[in-house]
């Protein structure tokens, strides 16, 4: 497979996959929220049922061996990839035509390879595979495996393989004619082989689809092989349903797969000889180290959400796909593996924790492998910002540079270009870092004190917005304190796997007054992250609506304002509702913006890492604030802040994009233009 | 079962048809007929024999007939052990496998579904499945609609593999044991 960077940047170009690749994903994402509200408790079920089942998975394995046997199906537990293609080489009639349903543990064992070498032939019966496998291309989706494939490449595919060349471009006629050539090779085949949705302790193989090829898959043939991964197993047949129930519903957004099988044994008077092959291949190992990864049910929501899938597709992961794929392949194959596969291309906005239904936290997970690297392979430019944003000196310096380059138009020329790192060049605000130890009375009457988190590259680029949030608090009745300590919290080294420089001075934040926080991703990082201020630390938008907003006195007049919420915020800190409230208090009018849930692409220094990728999320965004209409645009993150300006200025947009506290503050001052 | 309904069924595509006596069961049989002309595979299972036992031209599974004429059916008839309200499902306990054939490998599934067997959701389905028992049938098929698929493009198709068309035909309760062969 081509070297990560190139693949990234040919994935970039391919403007039809991704359009066929959202296509397909967006009927999901709207489905998904609807379905769910019916099954609260799903999810909490699910994440527990996985960690109790890999807390004592030997023992359930062996629990599992012995009932399956007693019921009547072949067992053998094979240690790795080569053992499991062993026993099913050794077990199978010579030149068998073998039907397959989906299975991503098959494909990783490269038991279809081994099948056809040995002189088999095999049939892909999942319609996506099946496309896949005539066109001879890899899946791009753990359950929509032709994803990026539109409906003219299929045709054609169709029409050429199955001598159809009257065929039309419909969904309907294409799947009626894949259909009437399938059949005969189902009712025909002599050997079978599935996964496994789960394996119970109880001696149960649960399956769940849409085709109703499983189904065939199972039942034709004389010998059927489920090839399922031991993570696989749980307690009991109840846990085994909540997980199809939970793959389904948050994999499609369907309450319950169209067909479920469960097999607690060989059909008595018809039916094939059931073999299981439990698959190790290094996962009990791998669990001991991170067991989280390998909670996942393969269900594709995390897919479903993901910036960096929407836009790479396939490219981004290996055998294995996504974040998730990509840290199992950190853990079963090693470091390098996984580097090459995109560890680093997780963009960390969070979006696929709420959308998992096991709630693996795989930002934060990578996070954590990525800090094992011996050496961090993060390009020049990242390093030298990593470096300057613990040198208070270098910042101040920095600032000079970049007000410089946006007064001589170079920051505008460089944006309109757009393509490299180089090409993101903030501009700050006007203002000097904040004084240290400085404190801001709160207007009559005061309701109490609070800090302001100062901060790294907010303190020395963005000064201005740090000014307007302690009008705020002040105009909320808060005397806001500056720290003696200004420091960087952490967030953008951790993002690249690197180990913070020096130990933060958190006692400078003394007392138990309240730490208000302007950006998202250091709210994020520090309330996640263990540290001695965690408890304190709450983003201005929470904090002002926890202790009631007093709204200006004289509201901004119904100004149309179009609002993007950081990933950090919304998904990191679940905070969505109340940067909407505050400014709908001050007067402004929040107006719809098309995929407004979709991340900026700043994501700490990952614009200075992927630039091309980062570039098209910028432009992306901009472009989607540029379809709701409104002159005015908002943010709470100044990630969010520079990469945003900076797409608007690629497109020469003439959207003005402001802090969340300015725009607050503006409604304070009555001066809103 | 109060407080139980079959909207859900519909909602998944299954056609939902209310049979109180022989002569409604004429009635949605010649419906169904006219639309799917083809051989009748039977499974012969305690609700199916009740209600098509007087029918000719049918083929009963398996003792007319096993895999190949089921392969050969347009029209395949089985009882269904329960049905879930909530997501609409039709489930199938059996032991001998001819069941999950006869649903699957035909153009048209009709489930016969005793109405004193819909239960809420999978949950009590399972509890009403180990009553009295003391291991579970070998093969639980559970059907929520006619077979479909969203490979081409996203786009929702009915009839891939499995049948282009489920019918549930709610027929008057039925005592006994749930597995049906």
């Amino acid at each position: 497979m081509p070297d990560l960077h190139d693949r990234v940047r040919r994935a970039l170009l391919d403007d039809t996959a991704r359009e066929a690749r959202r296509h397909g994903t967006q009927p999901i994402r709207e489905r998904v929220p609807r379905a769910l509200p019916a099954y609260p408790e799903l999810q909490s079920r699910v994440r527990r049922s996985k960690e109790r089942a890999l807390d004592s998975l030997e023992e359930l394995l062996d629990q599992a061996g012995a009932r399956l046997m007693s019921h009547g199906f072949h067992v053998y537990r094979a240690v790795d990839a080569a053992a499991a293609r062993d026993y099913i080489l050794s077990h199978m009639p010579q030149s068998s035509l073998v039907i397959k349903s989906k299975s991503n543990l098959a494909k990783e064992i490269h038991l279809p390879d081994a099948l056809r070498e040995a002189g088999h032939r095999v049939i892909e019966t999942d319609l996506g595979d099946h496309i896949n496998q005539l066109m001879g291309r890899q899946s791009g989706h753990v359950l929509m495996p032709a994803i990026g494939v539109t409906i003219e490449e299929i045709q054609k595919t169709f029409q050429e393989q199955f001598h159809e060349p009257d065929l039309k471009p419909r969904p309907e006629d294409l799947v009626a004619s894949a259909r009437r050539h399938l059949r005969p090779l189902l009712e025909e085949a002599g050997v079978g082989i599935s996964g496994a949705n789960a394996v119970t302790a109880t001696g149960e193989i649960v399956l769940m689809e849409n085709e109703g090829n499983i189904r065939a898959v199972t039942s034709l043939p004389d010998v059927h092989f489920v090839v399922a991964a031991v993570t696989k197993v749980v307690e009991s047949l109840e846990d085994a349903l909540s997980v199809v129930q939970a793959a389904s519903l948050y994999g499609i957004g369907q309450d319950f797969g169209n067909y479920c099988t469960v097999l607690s044994g060989p059909g008595r008077d018809i039916g094939p000889d059931v073999h299981v092959v439990l698959v190790d291949d290094g996962r009990v190992k791998a669990i001991l180290d991170e067991p989280e990864p390998f909670y996942c049910i393969n269900c594709g929501s995390c897919l479903n959400v993901c910036p960096v899938y929407a836009e790479l597709g396939e490219a981004y992961g290996g055998e294995r796909l996504g974040g998730i794929g990509v840290m199992q392949t950190f853990l079963l194959n090693g470091e390098e593996r996984a580097l090459h596969d995109g560890l680093d291309l997780c963009l960390g906005c969070q979006r696929c924790v709420p959308a998992c239904p096991v709630k693996i936290d795989t930002p934060a997970i990578t996070n954590r492998l990525k800090a094992r690297r011996r050496t961090i392979p993060t390009g020049p430019l990242r390093q030298r910002f990593l470096r300057l944003v613990h040198s208070p000196v270098d910042l101040k310096r920095s600032r000079w540079a970049l007000s410089a380059a946006a007064t001589l138009g170079i920051a505008a020329r460089w944006h309109r270009r757009g393509r490299k790192a180089e090409d993101f060049i903030p501009v700050p605000t006007s203002h000097q870092p904040l004084p240290a130890g400085r404190v801001y009375p709160g207007a009559e009457p005061i309701r109490g004190s609070v800090w302001i988190f100062p901060g790294c590259v907010m303190d020395a680029w963005y000064s201005g917005v740090h000014q307007d949030t302690i009008r705020v608090l002040n105009a909320n009745g808060y005397t806001v304190r500056v720290p003696q300590q200004k420091f960087c919290c952490g967030a953008l080294d951790a993002h690249a796997g690197a180990t913070p420089l020096g130990s933060p001075s958190w006692d400078t934040f003394s007392g138990n007054d309240p730490i208000i926080l302007n950006s998202a991703g250091c709210g994020a990082y520090l309330t996640q992250h263990p540290n001695p201020l965690s408890d304190r630390v709450e983003d201005l938008t929470a904090f002002l609506t926890r202790v009631g907003f007093r709204a200006p006195p004289k509201p901004v007049s119904g100004t149309p304002l179009a609002y993007h919420n950081p990933c950090h915020l919304a998904y990191a800190q679940q905070i969505a509702e109340e940067p909407r409230q505050l400014l709908a208090m001050a007067g402004y009018h929040l107006v719809d913006v098309p995929a407004g849930e979709a991340c900026c692409g700043s994501a700490g220094t990952y614009n200075l890492e992927f630039p091309e990728l980062a570039w098209n999320l910028a432009r992306r965004k901009a472009a989607d604030l540029g379809a709701s209409g409104a002159a005015l645009a908002c943010t709470a993150n100044p990630g969010c802040l520079m990469q945003i300006r900076a797409g608007l200025e690629s497109l020469g947009s003439n959207i003005r994009l402001e802090h969340i506290a300015t725009l607050l503050a503006h409604a304070y001052a009555g001066d809103v233009s | 079962m109060t407080g139980l309904g079959w909207e859900s069924f519909a909602k998944k595509g299954i056609t939902v048809r209310h049979i109180d006596s022989p002569v409604d069961f004429l009635k949605a049989w010649n419906v169904l007929l006219e639309t799917h002309f083809g051989p009748v595979a039977v499974l012969n299972d305690p609700i199916s024999a009740t209600w098509l036992d007087l029918y000719e031209n049918i083929c009963w599974i398996p003792d007319d007939g096993g895999r190949a004429e089921i392969l050969r059916a347009q029209v395949g008839f089985t009882g269904a052990s329960l049905a879930l309200a909530d997501t609409g499902t039709l489930v199938l306990a059996e032991d001998s496998g001819f069941a999950r054939l006869v649903s699957n490998m035909v153009s048209c599934h009709v489930a016969l579904v005793p109405e004193n067997r819909l239960v809420a959701n999978w949950q009590t389905a399972l509890q009403r499945l180990d009553q009295g028992r003391s291991h579970r049938p070998r093969i639980l098929s559970f059907i929520s609609g006619p077979s479909q698929t969203a490979d081409i493009q996203g786009q929702l198709v009915r009839g891939m593999h499995g049948p282009t068309a489920v019918e549930a035909w709610i027929v008057p309760a039925v005592e006994g044991p749930l597995t049906l062969t």
